[in-house]
Formats: C-alpha cells, sequence, structure tokens
C-alpha cells in the first residue's frame, strides 16, 4: 500500500475478508506454488495485526501486563504452524521460489496497513468502552475468519495440485523437475491442520461476534434508509433462491443506484464538498464502468429469463420500488435531472462522499452475491437465450475447434424446449461465460470501491474558500487523522478505532 | 402489490396478459436506450417499467401462459413511452370491478410513470 491509502482499519480488514472470499471462489484458476510461498507472509502480517490490538485481558496487579487469552495463545499456534511449514519447505524443489500470489499479497498489505494505522495512533492503554470492545472482539473475529477461509483455499489449491501430480505420477512414473509430490502431500496436510485449528476457533464466535464491529450510522435520510434496506433485501433474495427475473431486477437497480450516486458525488464535488480532482479522474470513471458492468449483467439475465417469467419476488420487488423513489426523489427535477444547485437544496451535500463509499461497499457485496448465483447449479435460462449463447461461446472458444452447426438438433436444448422457450439447465460453458461475466463485474466493483475509498472529504472551511472563489489549501490534520477522529465514538484516539 | 388469485373475467385476464407485454417491452427498449444514453431518465423509466410488469403478472394466475416473444411479432413502435400510453390504455377497456384486486394499484403505477415522463 501507499502512504495515500486512506482506508481505515474496519475498511482494510473488510477488503481482507472479502479477498480470501473471492479466492475461494476461484481457487480452480489459482497457481497452487505462488498461494504457498506466499501464504506465509498472511499469516505473519495477521499475527503482527493482532499484537498491535489492544489487550483483551485486564492488567496484572503488580506487573500491569496483560497475559494472553486463549485467542491470543490460538493466533501464536498459527503463526508457528505456519513458520514451521515455510522453513520445512524452504529450499526444496516445491513450491521452490518464483512469484507471488497477488490477491493473498493483498491481504498481507492490508493486514499490515492496518497494523500500522493502530500502532500510529495509539494511545497508551486506555480503558475501553463497551461498544469498543465489542468491536475489538469483531476486528479479531474478521482477521480470524480472513485465515481460516485463506488457509481453506490455499488448501484446496494444493491438494488439486497433488492430485495431478499422483495422476502423473500414475501414468509416467516420474514427475518433471520442479515438481514434488510428497512436499504437496505434506503442505496440505499442514494447511488442512491449520484450516481445523482456525475454524474451531471461529466457530464460537463467527458471525455473533461481528455484530459489535463499528460501524458508522447511516445518514439519517430516507435513500440512506432506503439504500440499506434494499442491500439487505437483495441479499437475502439472491440467497433464497436463484432466479433470472430477480437477478434482472437486482443489476438494473443498481445501474440506477450506481448512476444516482455518481450524479449526487458529482454535485457534493461542484459544490466543493469533494475533491474535484479525484472525482473526475477517479470516482467517475470508476463508478461508470461499474454500472455499465451491472446493465450488460443485467442484459444476459433479461435475455435468459423466459418472458412469462419476469415476475419478481414480491419483498425485492417493494425494496426497488422505494430506491427508485428516494433516488428519483432527490435528483429528478420534473422529467429531467435536477441541476446541481437543486440538488444542493434537497440533501445535505457534506454527507455525500461517505455515503457513496457505503454504497460502493455494498455493491462489491451484491457483485459477490450475483457470481455466486451464477455458479448455482440450479440457476436455469429461457431455452432459446441458452441456445444462443452456447453456440456464441463455444464460436468464441479458441480451445473448441469443432466447427458448431447451428441448427437445434444438435444443439445444447431441445427443439421443444427451444419451441415453447421453458427454462432449461445450463451447459457448463455457458456457465462458464456468466460466471466469467459475473467475475468481470466483481472486479469492477472492486475498483469502484477503492476509488471511493481514497475519496478527499473536503472541509467546510476549504469549502466555504471555494465557494468564495479563492484557491483552496487543505486545513487541519491530514484526511486519515481526521477519518479515524470521525469513526471514534468522542473519546481520546483508541487503539481500536476502526 | 400482493393479490389474491380469485378467478377474473376472461377478457380482463387477457389485457392484463397484453399490459403485461407491453410493459416488459416498453422497459427492455429503455434499457437497451440507456446502453447507449448515460441519461439516467431512461433508467428510471426503465427500472419503474420492470416494477409495473412485475406487478401487473402478480395479478394474473400462476398458470396463466403470456405467451413468448415469438408467438406474435414485436410491436413496432420504438418509443418506451408510447407503449407505455399503450398499456395505459388498454387499462379502462374494463371495469374495475371485471379486474383481480391490486389492478388499481397496477395502474396508479402505470399513471405515475406516464406522470414522471411524460406529463
Amino acid at each position: 500500500m501507499t502512504g495515500k491509502d486512506k482506508r481505515s482499519v474496519g475498511e482494510l480488514l473488510l477488503e481482507s475478508d472479502h479477498i480470501a472470499r473471492a479466492i475461494l471462489m476461484d481457487v480452480d484458476e489459482m497457481d497452487a506454488a505462488m498461494m504457498l510461498r506466499t501464504w506465509g507472509e498472511v499469516v505473519q502480517a495477521a499475527g503482527d495485526l493482532w499484537q498491535a490490538l489492544p489487550p483483551v485481558t485486564p492488567p496484572q496487579p503488580l506487573t500491569g501486563e496483560h497475559l494472553p487469552d486463549s485467542a491470543d495463545l490460538a493466533i501464536q499456534q498459527l503463526a508457528a504452524m505456519s513458520e514451521a511449514m515455510h522453513r520445512t519447505g524452504r529450499g526444496r524443489a516445491w513450491p521452490g521460489d518464483g512469484p507471488a500470489d497477488e490477491r493473498l499479497l493483498r491481504i498481507a498489505e492490508s493486514f499490515a496497513r492496518a497494523a500500522d494505522l493502530i500502532s500510529r495512533h495509539a494511545t497508551p492503554s486506555p480503558p475501553l468502552s463497551e461498544p469498543e470492545q465489542r468491536d475489538l472482539q469483531a476486528a479479531r473475529t474478521r482477521i480470524m475468519h480472513t485465515l481460516y477461509v485463506g488457509s481453506h483455499g490455499v488448501g484446496v489449491a494444493v491438494g488439486r495440485r497433488a492430485r495431478e501430480l499422483e495422476m502423473k505420477m500414475a501414468a509416467r512414473g516420474a514427475l518433471t523437475t520442479g515438481d514434488s509430490l510428497r512436499q504437496a502431500r505434506a503442505a496440505h496436510a499442514r494447511l488442512t491442520a491449520f484450516e481445523q485449528h482456525a475454524g474451531a476457533l471461529i466457530s464460537g464466535t463467527y458471525p455473533r461476534e461481528l455484530a459489535g464491529e463499528h460501524r458508522e450510522p447511516p445518514a439519517a435520510s430516507r435513500l440512506a434508509q432506503a439504500l440499506a434496506s434494499w442491500d439487505v433485501q437483495a441479499h437475502r433474495t439472491l440467497t433464497d433462491r436463484v432466479n433470472t427475473a430477480d437477478l434482472m431486477l437486482t443489476a438494473r437497480t443498481q445501474s440506477l443506484v450506481l448512476t444516482a450516486c455518481n450524479t449526487l458525488a458529482r454535485a457534493a464535488a461542484d459544490f466543493g464538498q469533494l475533491d474535484r480532482q479525484q472525482y473526475m479522474t477517479r470516482l467517475s470513471p470508476a463508478v461508470e464502468t461499474s454500472q455499465e458492468r451491472w446493465e450488460t449483467m443485467a442484459r444476459l439475465w433479461k435475455d435468459l429469463t423466459p418472458p412469462h417469467s419476469r415476475r419478481v419476488e414480491t419483498d425485492l420487488a417493494r425494496a426497488a420500488l422505494e430506491t427508485r423513489a428516494a433516488v428519483h426523489e432527490l435528483i429528478s427535477d420534473g422529467t429531467t435531472i435536477a441541476h446541481a444547485s437543486a440538488i444542493a437544496q434537497g440533501t445535505d451535500l457534506s454527507r455525500i462522499g461517505r455515503l457513496t463509499q457505503q454504497v460502493l461497499a455494498t455493491n462489491v457485496d451484491l457483485a459477490h452475491a450475483t457470481r455466486d448465483a451464477a455458479t448455482n447449479p440450479e440457476l436455469t435460462g429461457a431455452a432459446r437465450a441458452v441456445h444462443m449463447l452456447a453456440i456464441a461461446t463455444r464460436r468464441h472458444d479458441p480451445r473448441d475447434t469443432q466447427t458448431i452447426d447451428d441448427s437445434p438438433v444438435v444443439s445444447w436444448v431441445t427443439p421443444r424446449d427451444l419451441l415453447s422457450n421453458r427454462a432449461v439447465p445450463l451447459p457448463d460453458h455457458v456457465r462458464s461465460g456468466l460466471t466469467a461475466s459475473a467475475g468481470s463485474l466483481v472486479d469492477a466493483n472492486m475498483t469502484a470501491m477503492s476509488a471511493a475509498a481514497s475519496l478527499d472529504h473536503v472541509s467546510a472551511q476549504d469549502s466555504q474558500t471555494r465557494q468564495n472563489g479563492e484557491p483552496s489549501a487543505r486545513r487541519g490534520p491530514p484526511l486519515q487523522d481526521r477519518r479515524l477522529n470521525t469513526m471514534s465514538t468522542g473519546r481520546p484516539a483508541s487503539r481500536c478505532e476502526r | 402489490m400482493s393479490a389474491d388469485h380469485r378467478p377474473t373475467d376472461l377478457d380482463a385476464a387477457d389485457s392484463l396478459v397484453a399490459i403485461a407485454r407491453l410493459l416488459a417491452r416498453a422497459s427492455d427498449m429503455a434499457w437497451d436506450q440507456a446502453a447507449t444514453n448515460p441519461d439516467p431518465v431512461l433508467r428510471f423509466l426503465g427500472l419503474g417499467l420492470d416494477l409495473a410488469t412485475s406487478q401487473a403478472l402478480e395479478l394474473l394466475p400462476g398458470s396463466t401462459d403470456t405467451g413468448t416473444d415469438a408467438d406474435e411479432p414485436a410491436p413496432v413502435e420504438t418509443d418506451p413511452l408510447e407503449l407505455l400510453r399503450a398499456a395505459e390504455e388498454l387499462t379502462r377497456l374494463h371495469p374495475i370491478e371485471d379486474s383481480p384486486p391490486g389492478t388499481s394499484q397496477l395502474i396508479a403505477a402505470i399513471c405515475d410513470l406516464l406522470n414522471e415522463h411524460a406529463p
């Protein structure tokens, strides 16, 4: 991470958890050796971050020292297990030296950055308030969960590699230089042990402990409320049932939300409440790309929805209706979009930066939920669209050298299904194409979230200066410090501010 | 948006099927146009039409066949607002008591959309 990273400790932990989950979904595409090489850094950084957190046990009467609790001891055990595994593997043929896994590296960097933030803003052991203690427990749970999910991802990749080597060995009787079945098996066994240990630790705390995680209170407006309700309902619906009509409505609603978000952010930038340069160069392009990807997904879902099956789940429709109404109230003026000055009269533009960050964070989660749905074997699609997609996917697949006849006789969909255009299961390569599109959606949304994380909120004094037409110079403490303060509970800076 | 699915007059039900088709078609047009036009207004219209389509389908008994794209030719109209107006005209064909409960909310939603986009 560079010195310009403006994310809070909580955001860094959340992103790490998200990356670990994303790795799990893509683990088939990952290189086991690269993952294994990088995993040690993740565990080490997690251990360092854990050490930087305030102690949870009371000080000893005489010495003032804090004894470790069971979780403190557990993270030390995990660090020792990881260190031992890497010490054993050092100098061996496999995984050997080579490039690192970028996503695991990002987790390690986020942990290191979070540890640095806590250390630099720490005050000498203040007694923690009840909310701070709960936030601290949530942070520990989040770290442990990231290690648990991450170790599972690495373990799956290494296990798969071991099976490949076993098959090679069975077929040829020997392995190529640089491969080691014994090392792969040993690493897999150790990762399994690590995962089981981490899993046992969080089984009693996850996700219950996350309930105490510090969150900024939502903006007390209809829009913020509507967006929060929409987010909850969309997650609920997409988890409960897999239906292309629901997915289409979700994608289209997200597109509208992002349009609104961009419009509001532009107004805030025009009125000096957001850094205009950052908005123009980073945020706006990223949000536009994210919005385009949602619309691309929506087109796919639309094509895959049989015309007679466009009815969406009632609660999802209700939440989308309220979101649309709240957005419309804020940014519409008659039949057109309101001017920035009219928008400014209807809302507090100083809150738009935070709202944008919240929207783009939940956007990432919904993109993940969409990708989960795309991989769900129960997902079906309209026969004609499935047929067309199957042909198009095959034609564009360079690995497929066969000439595909467009006739339905040799298609993946029966003529009867084509005639009625009923919902049919998705062929694997159609599902792969959908999953790739959803993956692209996740990537675009991650970029947008990162762009929003670096949004520079302009102080009221700067804002006034800009309104007066004079050049603006930043005043007050650096943004990072201000953000940490705004997230505190009003007490002097605590070591576990998130 | 909830409704009980009591048997409804066939003509009124047929009208609802046609209304749902028109709304769905209008929505797809609005979103197709939005693909090359960044104007948020098109997205407001498209999402409003999606929700109205779902509302209309919810009024129909589950077994109702609303047909497929190939069952009848697509409307030649390319303006989603014109299709919305056509849907609104269809709502006037039958007395409200011939339509299933919940139809008045659908009519209100269609009129609101017209009022928002073509007052």
